[in-house]
């Protein structure tokens, strides 16, 4: 016991030392519960730390669709999407901006001062210079750096853009798809949700590099496409609608106007072409109200005389008057008040439905219009799809104005002036797809665009749609001779001058086509502008089996108020150019023979050399 | 001659049973010998999980570069979709055929033959 006693030091109690290690029991506790709370409950200061690593090393990405193609119907792309690099700058990794800038500014054609000013503005990390350069510009910046790489502090980074290879061509149809990839115009628009494809995601641990790690679990939806569209709209004949439109708006110094090709058995749009137009590419810089305006179904206009071609189906299918049926022109006429006259106050007499076309007789076509009088006239008004909208498969379509007999604004005098296409407002669209029943036999088929929507290696192609049956075959088949006849009349315009006689001859030499023209005075505030006209023609060809309904419509020509000067010759141009296009052999004797002397072909009836 | 005697065994049923009874002291392991074959078997175990591990990363990081790859394609394929489509505008076709002195064929040089096929004729022109 003396031995053990000896050998504790002197002068510590043995209180001192059980509180000494209690306090390091204690200290171990503290520490071994601190263990247990982080090792084996894995929660620190209320966290699941556990959670928290994963949460760091977890990334949640968005996987991005590749937005759809759109082509014309021979696969000619109009629409796609290219990847072009967009610069980015971290200017706190930039050491000489002055220097920089001056490198940098001929390749992004920046001003250099303001460029010197965002490369030393050391209080941003991350700011974007230019998007979409150009791929020669990107090596340019790659050349500037070492190693193929741009300058320190400077970066390119690959990014989608939508873009129109084909410029304003067809810009009206394929429309716009803004900077966030959302189409906000035409096809572009009406399809978007179809065309810009769904996203997917990607849940999936990530290392330092925004890679995931392998092998670790991922969950992962893949991303699926946008649907490749492919439209009716056929490169050529927009092509050929588009130049004859333009040269006959410089020619006529015209403020718009617009060339509709459509197949009449179908309902499909082949051309769509209207002036003015805009280039998709750069739509931020331009009007809103140009890229989103198509002006052949957005603009309403008095369809003129191209309308008594449906007065005289209506009266032909409701028995109000025969071809034969005959009323007097006498140039100009009374009702309630008003004196309504011909386009040149000129009486003709005798006037059957023919010579009403032909003559283009407003005081004739008034007098049918009262023969088939307000309920069936108006009826086959809706019946032809005046009123509503077609329904193309385009956005934001107008729906023309008609004022029923229901409504406030009609009176007696109404129904007399809509028989002659005056008081009623169309859309160039509405128009041609009512004549297109007349070309194909009474048959009112949906207008649209779009021919075929492929996703993956799923395509679905787009029936044409018979909305109605709106007149007879026989009905169509009289109308047709008459307006055979009409455009024979209309050939003087071009073919005059040509061979110094002014008498009717083959419109399209070779062949039969059809035409009826019209010029409208432009309503304005509940009157009428004097200072202006719309110049128009609708027709089809060939006559007998038509490929082709076309409608050619001019906005206020300064040197020619009548369609006759302005829109025939156009109408003339596109039909002669795409018959042969769509391999309609002409027939030589459907030929003037001094027509046959301008194209250098064998005189119809003359022995050949 | 030389011979090889062998003693008799006298119960050979018993021998064989002595014999299998001691086989069994060979797989007799004492707690070391257990804790040596438990790291070594943990050891094996370890390997083939890293091995796995490895060729699984390793195929991912592939995955990845061929993936990185097809990105770089698809683009390259979509640049050349776009020039293409450049080369293809009518306007760009029409102008190098002004430049190659060619113009629109005219009524008089087009010709049109028929060619009879066996679902009907065919209108072609040339």
């Amino acid at each position: 016991m003396a031995q053990v006693a000896s050998s504790r030091p002197s002068g510590i109690s043995r209180t001192r030392i059980n509180v000494v290690l209690l306090l390091c029991v204690g200290l171990s506790l503290m520490t071994v519960r601190q263990l247990v709370t982080i090792q084996i409950r894995k929660q620190y200061d209320g966290y699941n730390l556990e959670a928290k690593a994963e949460q760091e090393l977890t990334k949640y990405v968005i996987l991005q669709p590749r937005r759809g193609m759109i082509s014309d119907r021979n696969g000619v792309p109009l629409a796609l999407n290219v990847d072009r690099d967009s610069v980015y700058i971290d200017p706190t990794a930039i050491k000489e901006p002055a220097k920089l800038a001056l490198l940098l500014a001929p390749i992004l054609k920046l001003e250099p001062t303001d460029l010197a000013h965002k490369l030393g503005d050391k209080q941003r990390e991350w700011d974007r210079l230019a998007r979409w350069i150009e791929p020669e510009a990107a090596d340019q910046l790659r050349k500037l750096g070492q190693k193929g790489q741009p300058p320190d502090g400077v970066f390119l980074l690959p990014e989608a853009k939508r873009t129109y290879p084909q410029g304003s061509f067809a810009a009206q149809v394929v429309g716009v798809a803004n900077y966030e990839g959302t189409g906000i115009t035409g096809v572009e628009g009406f399809y978007d949700s179809e065309i810009k494809g769904i996203t997917g995601t990607l849940q999936a641990q990530q290392d330092a590099g925004q890679q995931p790690i392998w092998i670790a679990p991922q969950q992962i939806r893949q991303p699926q496409d946008g649907a490749n569209i492919k439209l009716t709209i056929d490169s050529t004949v927009q092509k050929v609608a588009e130049d004859a439109l333009k040269e006959a708006i410089d020619k006529h110094h015209a403020e718009g106007g617009t060339v509709l090709v459509m197949e009449p058995d179908t309902g499909e749009v082949l051309g769509m072409a209207s002036w003015p137009t805009f280039d998709p590419n750069n739509y931020v810089d331009l009007d809103p109200a140009l890229y989103n305006h198509n002006p052949a179904m957005n603009n309403l206009y008095e369809p003129g005389s191209t309308f008594k071609v449906l007065l005289t189906a209506t009266g032909l299918q409701t028995n109000s008057f025969t071809a034969d049926t005959t009323v007097n022109d006498v140039g100009s006429i009374q009702r309630y008040g008003y004196t309504l006259h011909n386009w040149n106050s000129a009486g003709i007499g005798a006037t059957n439905p023919e010579t009403m076309l032909y003559r283009s007789s407003n005081v004739a076509a008034l007098q049918f219009g009262e023969k088939v009088g307000r309920e069936k006239f108006y009826q086959y008004v809706k019946a032809f799809g005046y009123g509503e909208p077609t329904n193309i498969d385009l956005a934001g379509e107008e729906g023309g104005i008609v004022n029923w007999p229901v409504g406030d604004n009609w009176s007696d005098l109404t129904l007399d002036q809509n028989s002659f296409g005056q008081g009623i407002a169309v859309t160039p669209l509405q128009h041609l797809t009512a004549i297109s029943a007349v070309a194909n036999g009474g048959k009112l088929m949906w207008p649209h665009v779009v021919r075929e929507r492929c996703t993956g290696s799923t395509c679905e192609t787009v029936q044409p749609k018979v909305v109605r049956q709106v007149v007879d075959q026989g009905v169509t088949d009289q109308i047709r001779n008459m307006l055979v006849k009409n455009a024979n009349q209309y050939a003087q315009t071009v073919w005059g001058p040509l061979t110094g006689r002014y008498h009717d001859m083959p419109l399209v030499p070779g062949y039969r086509v059809v035409a009826k023209t019209g010029t409208s005075q432009i309503a304005v505030n509940g009157g009428y502008d004097n200072n202006g006209t719309i110049g128009s023609v609708v027709g089809w060809a060939p006559a007998e089996h038509p490929k082709i309904s076309v409608l050619v419509k001019i906005d206020r020509p300064k040197d020619d108020i009548w369609g006759v000067g302005t829109a025939i010759p156009v109408y003339q141009k596109v039909v002669s150019q795409l018959l042969p296009y769509f391999n309609v052999a002409p027939d030589p004797a459907l030929m003037d023979p001094l027509q046959a002397t301008v194209l250098h072909l064998p005189v119809p009836g003359q022995p050949q050399p | 001659m030389a011979i090889t005697s062998q003693p008799m065994q006298p119960m050979p049923l018993h021998t064989a049973r002595l014999r299998r009874d001691r086989a069994g002291s060979y797989f007799q392991l004492g707690s070391a010998g257990l804790l040596a074959g438990a790291v070594v078997v943990v050891c094996i175990l370890s390997i083939l999980y890293l091995a796995q591990t490895g060729r699984v990363a390793t195929r991912g990081y592939k995955l990845q570069a061929l993936q990185a790859e097809e990105k770089v394609l698809l683009r390259v394929a979509e640049q050349d979709q776009y020039r293409i489509a450049m080369a293809n505008r009518l306007d760009v076709i029409q102008s190098h055929a002004v430049t190659l002195n060619m113009h629109p064929a005219t009524v008089a040089q087009t010709r049109y033959v028929t060619i009879q096929l066996d679902n009907g004729p065919l209108l072609a022109q040339r």
